[in-house]
């Protein structure tokens, strides 16, 4: 096809399908995966009865007000998380390289057999709920709690447009409710399978998730930008924000802006949260404005709570009053090096030139029977000799006892020395 | 301040009252100037070129009387910003639209010299099928990321999903076009 008549194709859309596309507005929070619910509900014939954990007590009610003093003398709080990198070296070894690689290359449409079972099979209907899988990262071993049986699990090919199942072991989640996280055994780990939580009050969804036991809220942003960039802040105390937060559990949904674009067009004034949690498989922002309210895409879906000015403005106030600058933390890292050898087991990348003092040079093993290899050197014709830059999430981490394997790999891509810096091009 | 119904915008040009002007850009002047931004990636060139395009709803209501006003005013929206774009063509990929256009053009043209000529009847017919074929999110998906030129971070954001997401669906649909097109008898 000639790319007058591509464009001619894009001309004729039908004005119905212009004003859709115009007037849409996120859709309310709903099941992805209808289609395979359907089929799913067909296929269980049994499912396992799970009895809904209770995590922790009722949130402190929002009429007691956030003061220094109140928040460790008059309320009992749960334990809150500040940090959820454990068993993981990555970091170390990715801020040996000068400059970032930043890429677009994920949007591949890989074959089915060239993707792993994670990426696959995403969708799961246990005790009548279904629940969709992340194939980010996997959970912490230590985090896996007690085996739920061996359940169907289903993917669906949009290419040939066909469901496929199979069955994986399908276990608890330590901390959090069955009701709203599992963990599947596929490939070489644990994958989070989540099902919605509640979404009328923030309350409701703190509690089901026991969010502030599992996603620390530790470092933010103001919405300016210096230089093109953005100037992050690590708060000194990040239980603060959590104390504020569970302070706010009436703060009701916002079906308008959370359906809208509204919240981000607004010219107010707000600050943003990096929200990760390798256990719930979350990865995603939680951002909280001075005229009273909290947006976030924690839930899949963005959602937005008026959790009032009052508690807006303690979590803003105290949050610029004490913290201190940091690195923004990236969603992934990057190992770079060129191919050392291919063989029918594995890939070696030597980053030796590529550091500043040759004798930090370290050989990395990637395993070629990890699809997301084989299919990297496979579409990027990688071949001894060439420059590869390896995305691993930020749970990776570098087994130095195994010949320095690289596990949580994302992608592979071919890398280019641009103006001294490593890069990948679209 | 409430946004008047279209129809009432559409009696204030047939009255050639320039509180039409006023009110079209109040009420569509964001997705107007979001179209033009995308292709042109330049906010002076984007702003002249809504302009235009209002004086071009203007010079043509009436007669016209177009129903839904919103989809006429961003085909002439869009028109102008490509006629403006392809004058100031340079051969740096500059503007979501660029990106968006070779996106499309990866995944379904053809060095082939010998492929026939498609008229514009088939086009609609064919496009407009494929379309009709998809789910609400993906045709929503496509309209925005290939006639509107929005970027894959302001999907994501449109629709409160990651960017890596709207990525493989985007990379899906275009697969499914692909496809299609094949099925429908069009040489790629």
């Amino acid at each position: 096809m000639k790319k007058q008549d591509i464009e001619k194709l894009i001309d004729s859309i039908d004005n119905k399908y212009i004003e859709e596309a115009a007037n849409f507005n996120k859709p309310s929070e709903r099941t992805k995966f209808r289609k395979l619910w359907l089929i799913a509900a067909a296929c269980l014939l049994t499912a396992c009865i799970s009895i809904p954990t209770v995590l922790y007590a009722t949130a402190p009610n929002e009429s007691e007000s956030f003061t220094e003093e109140s928040d460790t003398e008059e309320i009992s709080y749960p334990d809150i998380i500040t940090d959820d990198i454990n068993h993981t070296n990555i970091k170390l070894y990715a801020e040996r390289y000068n400059g970032s690689p930043s890429t677009n290359n994920e949007a591949f449409g890989y074959s089915w057999l060239e993707m792993t079972d994670a990426e696959l099979y995403t969708s799961l209907v246990y005790n009548g709920k279904t629940y969709s899988g992340s194939a980010y990262s996997s959970i912490d071993e230590a985090d896996i709690g007690k085996s739920l049986g061996v359940h169907t699990l289903l993917g669906n090919d949009m290419i040939d447009d066909t469901v496929h199942s199979a069955e994986f072991e399908i276990f608890e989640v330590k901390g959090v409710s069955s009701e709203y996280r599992v963990a599947a055994a596929m490939d070489d780990g644990y994958y989070p399978f989540s099902a919605a939580a509640p979404k009328e009050t923030l309350g409701d969804c703190l509690n089901a998730l026991n969010l502030c036991q599992n996603m620390p809220l530790t470092d933010f942003y103001v919405n300016i930008t210096i230089d093109g960039e953005t100037p992050y802040s690590r708060i000194n105390d990040p239980t603060k924000v959590w104390k504020i937060l569970l302070q706010c559990g009436d703060a009701k949904y916002n079906k308008e802006l959370s359906e809208s674009m509204s919240w981000w067009q607004a010219d107010h004034e707000y600050i943003t949260f990096t929200a990760m949690s390798r256990k719930l498989g979350i990865s995603g922002v939680v951002s909280v404005s001075r005229d009273g309210t909290l947006w976030t895409n924690i839930f899949s879906y963005a959602r937005v709570y008026d959790i009032g000015i009052e508690k807006a403005n303690a979590i803003i106030d105290y949050s610029l009053n004490n913290s201190s600058p940091t690195k923004r933390t990236p969603y992934e890292y990057w190992i770079c090096g060129y191919i050392k050898e291919i063989t029918e087991d594995h890939v070696l990348i030597d980053d030796t030139r590529l550091c500043e003092n040759e004798k930090d040079g370290i050989v990395f093993k990637l395993n070629i029977k990890d699809k997301r290899v084989a299919r990297g050197i496979k579409y990027e014709n990688l071949k001894t000799g060439d420059l590869a830059v390896i995305s691993v999430n930020r749970y990776g981490y570098i087994d130095e006892e195994n010949q320095n394997t690289v596990n949580g790999i994302n992608w592979i891509s071919r890398g280019h020395i641009h103006d001294g810096d490593i890069v990948v091009f679209e | 301040m409430k946004a008047l119904d279209d129809s009432k915008i559409i009696e204030l040009f047939f009255e050639r009252s320039e509180q039409a002007i006023v009110e079209l850009s109040g009420k569509y002047g964001n997705i107007c100037n979001g179209i033009a931004n995308n292709i042109l990636n330049d906010k002076r060139d984007a702003e002249e070129c809504v302009n235009d395009a209002y004086l071009a709803v203007w010079n043509t209501i009436p007669p016209q009387k177009p129903n839904p006003l919103l989809s006429y005013v961003c085909r002439i929206v869009r028109n102008t910003s490509l006629k403006r774009h392809r004058s100031n063509t340079a051969k740096k990929r500059n503007s979501h639209y660029d990106v968006t256009f070779e996106e499309l053009c990866d995944t379904l043209s053809s060095n082939d010299t010998v492929e026939q000529e498609i008229t514009v009847r088939e086009t609609e017919r064919v496009i407009n099928r494929f379309l009709e074929g998809l789910d609400r999110d993906d045709r929503v998906m496509f309209v925005r990321r290939y006639y509107f030129s929005d970027s894959i971070s302001d999907i994501a954001k449109r629709f409160g999903i990651t960017s890596h997401a709207v990525s493989v669906r985007m990379t899906r649909l275009r697969e499914r076009l692909k496809k299609y097109l094949i099925k429908e008898g069009y040489p790629l």
